[in-house]
């Protein structure tokens, strides 16, 4: 059998939080057992409906009811952890709704990580790659012989596969002629192969010198070229550590995980198992080792609330707080930790606090919080939000909630009211 | 074709908001004290053991300037604006040979000289300049331009060309140097993204949402004592180093809000366009002397490959009016100590390209504003004849010399400890901050392009 607080810590960094059911069901399994059972997919039968996959003529009301669907289903989903993956997969493989407004192919894409999420990431990037929203947004459409355009050729080696340093300027060069005519059909908008704007001239790639195609180039990168293929690896597991365990791993930990992820020909499946089954993401720097981003926290507070998001009114309060679905800042994707801990994002996030403090009162819920000592309330809302307080934290909230509840005379709703706020904005709540 | 990457510039914008990851990390074991407050801007608290944080603000957080200190507002114009259509050569054949449908006519241009002029739209920067208000830097860059777009917007912003170590902002340095008293609520950016300039090794700036609208702006019994209560948790909680910073941020995050809360109670909603309404914060919370010495406004957008001129002309329609909104709304006593300095990344092509925009060039006009600025132009025009390899303006005046004159000349000094070398001081300044005898300003040479 586990340990349970190691099962805590597994749920908490796949799931979003530790449901008491998932819990239960997992403290009887090996660790190895406990993390096939969190990547048993199949139990995820949810999508998305019928309506949200076709445009609708209110955009961006379609946009709001997917952003709030995604929430949802990151929030009640069977095995959440797929949603978490697809949400790495949407910061990694990064474009924005903006590119193109089009909420179904925003879907589309998401649809396609989700599917993709433990599958072969070399095929998972040639299927990204020739994604309407991703032509659009990283400008392939615009990429023709005569005139070609670096941007996806440059972001394709440096954000999405190797990483900085890792290949030339004349490889760019050369990618970006390789990836011409790879366009978006005028009417459709759809994928459109143009022949007629691709560019056969020869090309020389990683030293390789003939009439170099779009998807060759990252079946070199990925599959032909084994140097480049062990870089690529590193790259991936790093990122994924870095996204489930803690910043800035030690190297050993990365060569282990690519030299995996290469022998099974680039499976992220296998890959992810590794990491979620390495004595260091049981570690005390793992489990103290991420802040929660905007997003996590935020279904945290859907799946121990069990508000949805549009009660919540989360959408709202994403771009302040530092990250919005279908937004990122950047195509780099959202960074961790730091990136999230300034003023301006923390205020964000204590104003959504507020908002959701307010609905659990208006529910009419914790009124027994009144009449209770107060060691034990703040017990009890603890256990709530699935918090654990450390010693001086739970003193000091037991403290202040005292003597709020003296000065507050009749009112105790006003006393709930705050320690509900501050549970949720607790270290304990934002880095568990 | 293109040498550079089609970014959108909001998305390099944001990428450059925060340190890389790595300079986050938690020592071995965990976070020293001083350390990780600093870290999130808590600057003299930093200072101070942890036991002493409890109750009470600590009387260092409002440090109140002299009229002395210098002031710095940055209005950060993301994407590189097109310089040769801000401070327009209107007597300039080759500027309208290689600019059809472009270029400015010469009739529309506000003459400063017999051979450059400003935009139509830059009525107020005009009038500034015309009082001896503004100094405007021209070609501005550095040797050996870097033709990504990424790379040359993280020179600039970290104020350094090529050192792996100087992974902070030219501003965000300057901040760590200050005193741990000096350092409370020094420096502010009105945007949500924490720009890279304002980041620096131990110490950044913090961010103000510009609506007013901050957690921890009441001043109700009941929410006074929430805040109280969400302060008393940043302390050591045995839970690492990560714990720690978010409880030390929301700390940080609820005194700037009682701070900055009076400077927006009451006052009228700020009105206008993005610029205008930060322009409009920024000088309200120098008139609130809370000891703010950096405040960052930033837009973006300023990327114009396609179809430039509309953009452009909304974008310095919008700066100009922001320029007025600020110095009406600045208290005549906080003038001598105030300079805007207007930045952006490394100007665009000479020639219109074939979407009626421009591409990424290398060099651009800068200006700084203010009663105390050496009025008048500074450098000359790059050539639009003798160019560079790749067909672009040769800089004449690299960023650095701006930073190092700002620092030493404006804001105490420190210049080449910040920029890591010694740069042309270019005596933007008739004087230090503050009021008192202003000596003749020199000339500087006006030489036309």
């Amino acid at each position: 059998m586990a340990d349970t607080n190691d099962i805590i810590h597994l749920l908490r960094r796949t799931e979003f939080v530790a449901r008491a059911s998932r819990v239960a069901a997992l403290q009887p399994m090996t660790l190895e057992q406990a993390v096939e059972d969190v990547l048993d997919f199949s139990r995820n039968t949810t999508s998305p409906p019928a309506w949200m996959t076709v445009l609708q003529q209110d955009r961006y009301g379609q946009l709001v009811a997917m952003h709030n669907w995604w929430l949802d289903t990151m929030a009640t989903a069977a095995r959440p952890f797929q949603e978490k993956l697809t949400l790495f997969w949407h910061g990694h493989f990064v474009s924005d709704y903006g590119a193109m407004e089009r909420p179904d192919f925003t879907l589309q894409q998401i649809g396609l990580y989700r599917r993709m999420a433990v599958g072969n990431f070399r095929a998972f990037t040639q299927a990204m790659s020739i994604e309407p929203v991703m032509l659009a947004y990283l400008s392939n459409d615009k990429n023709m012989k005569g005139n070609p355009n670096e941007n996806f050729a440059r972001e394709l080696m440096e954000l999405f596969t190797l990483g900085v340093g890792n290949y030339s300027q004349s490889d760019v060069v050369a990618a970006a002629r390789a990836w011409t005519g790879h366009t978006l059909d005028f009417e459709t908008k759809t994928y459109r192969f143009d022949a007629t704007q691709h560019d056969t001239g020869n090309k020389t790639f990683f030293g390789t010198t003939k009439n170099w195609d779009g998807p060759e180039i990252i079946d070199e990168i990925l599959r032909d070229n084994k140097p480049k293929q062990a870089i690529a690896a590193r790259f991936m597991a790093r990122k994924l550590w870095e996204f489930l365990a803690y910043p800035d791993p030690e190297q050993a930990i990365i060569d282990e995980l690519a030299t995996g992820f290469v022998a099974t020909d680039l499976e992220i499946r296998p890959l992810v198992k590794a990491i979620l089954l390495r004595p260091e993401f049981y570690s005390t720097k793992a489990k103290q080792g991420l802040v929660r981003s905007p997003v996590e926290w935020s279904v945290a507070l859907l799946a121990h609330t069990g508000f949805t998001a549009a009660r919540a009114g989360i959408m709202d309060r994403g771009l302040d707080m530092g990250q919005r679905l279908f937004n990122p800042p950047n195509v780099a994707g959202w960074k961790s930790n730091g990136y999230y801990l300034t003023t301006g994002m923390l205020s964000a996030r204590a104003k959504l606090a507020q908002q959701v403090a307010n609905e659990l009162l208006f529910s009419g819920g914790f009124g027994y919080l009144e009449t209770m000592s107060p060691a034990l309330a703040v017990d009890n809302v603890a256990a709530f939000f699935g918090v654990v307080l450390a010693p001086t934290s739970r003193s000091a909230i037991i403290d202040s909630f005292s003597s709020d509840l003296a000065a507050v005379g009749w009112n105790k709703r006003l006393a709930v009211g705050n320690l509900l706020i501050t549970m949720m904005l607790t270290g304990e709540m934002n880095v568990p | 074709m293109r040498h550079e990457s089609d970014l959108e510039t909001e998305d390099m914008v944001a990428a450059l908001s925060q340190p890389d990851p790595d300079l986050e990390r938690p020592g071995p074991n965990g976070w020293t004290r001083r350390k990780f407050l600093t870290a999130v801007g808590a600057g003299a608290i930093g200072a101070v053991a942890s036991t002493e944080l409890f109750g009470g603000v600590p009387s260092a957080w409002a440090a109140p300037l002299t009229t002395s200190e210098g002031i710095i507002v940055t209005v950060t114009m993301y994407g590189g604006y097109d310089g040769l259509n801000v401070v327009v050569p209107y007597t300039n054949s080759t500027y309208y040979g290689r600019r059809p449908g472009l270029a400015i006519a010469p009739e529309q241009v506000l003459q400063i000289n017999n051979a450059i002029g400003w935009a139509p739209q830059l009525t107020t920067l005009k009038s500034l300049y015309d009082s001896g208000q503004v100094a405007v830097v021209q070609g501005v860059g550095y040797a050996n331009p870097n033709l990504s777009h990424f790379d040359s917007m993280k020179i600039w912003m970290r104020g350094s060309i090529g050192n792996p170590l100087q992974e902070s902002g030219w501003l965000g340095r300057w901040l760590d140097g200050l005193s741990a008293t000096s350092a409370d609520l020094a420096a502010a950016g009105l945007n949500t993204l924490l720009p890279m300039h304002l980041v620096g090794a131990n110490r950044k700036g913090v961010t103000i949402p510009i609506d007013g609208n901050n957690f921890g702006a009441s001043s109700v019994p009941a929410d006074l004592r929430l805040y109280d209560g969400i302060k008393r948790l940043a302390a050591n909680a045995g839970r690492g180093g990560w714990h720690d910073a978010f409880t030390a941020t929301m700390k940080s995050q609820l005194e700037v809000a009682s701070l900055v809360a009076p400077t927006f109670t009451g006052a009228a909603a700020p009105a206008g366009d993005e610029l205008t309404r930060q322009l409009t914060v920024a000088a309200r919370l120098i008139n609130a002397n809370l000891g703010l010495r950096v405040i960052d406004v930033s837009t973006s957008g300023l990327d114009h490959h396609v179809n430039q001129a509309p953009g452009l002309t909304a974008k310095l329609t919008d700066l100009d009016r922001g320029l007025a909104a600020f110095f009406a709304e600045l208290a005549p006593g906080r003038r001598p100590q105030v300079t805007v300095v207007v930045l952006t990344e490394f100007g665009r092509t000479i020639g219109v390209n074939g979407s009626l925009g421009t591409d990424h060039g290398t060099t651009n006009p800068m200006f700084l504003i203010g009663s105390k600025v050496n009025g008048g132009l500074y450098g000359s025009m790059p050539s639009l004849t003798t160019l560079d390899s790749h067909g672009r303006q040769l800089a004449q005046v690299d960023f650095r010399s701006i930073y190092g004159s700002i620092l030493d000349g404006w804001m105490g000094g420190g210049g080449s400890t910040v920029l890591g070398g010694s740069f042309e001081d270019l005596r933007l300044f008739s004087g230090p901050p503050g009021p008192g005898t202003t000596p003749t300003p020199t000339t500087p040479t006006t030489t036309a392009p």
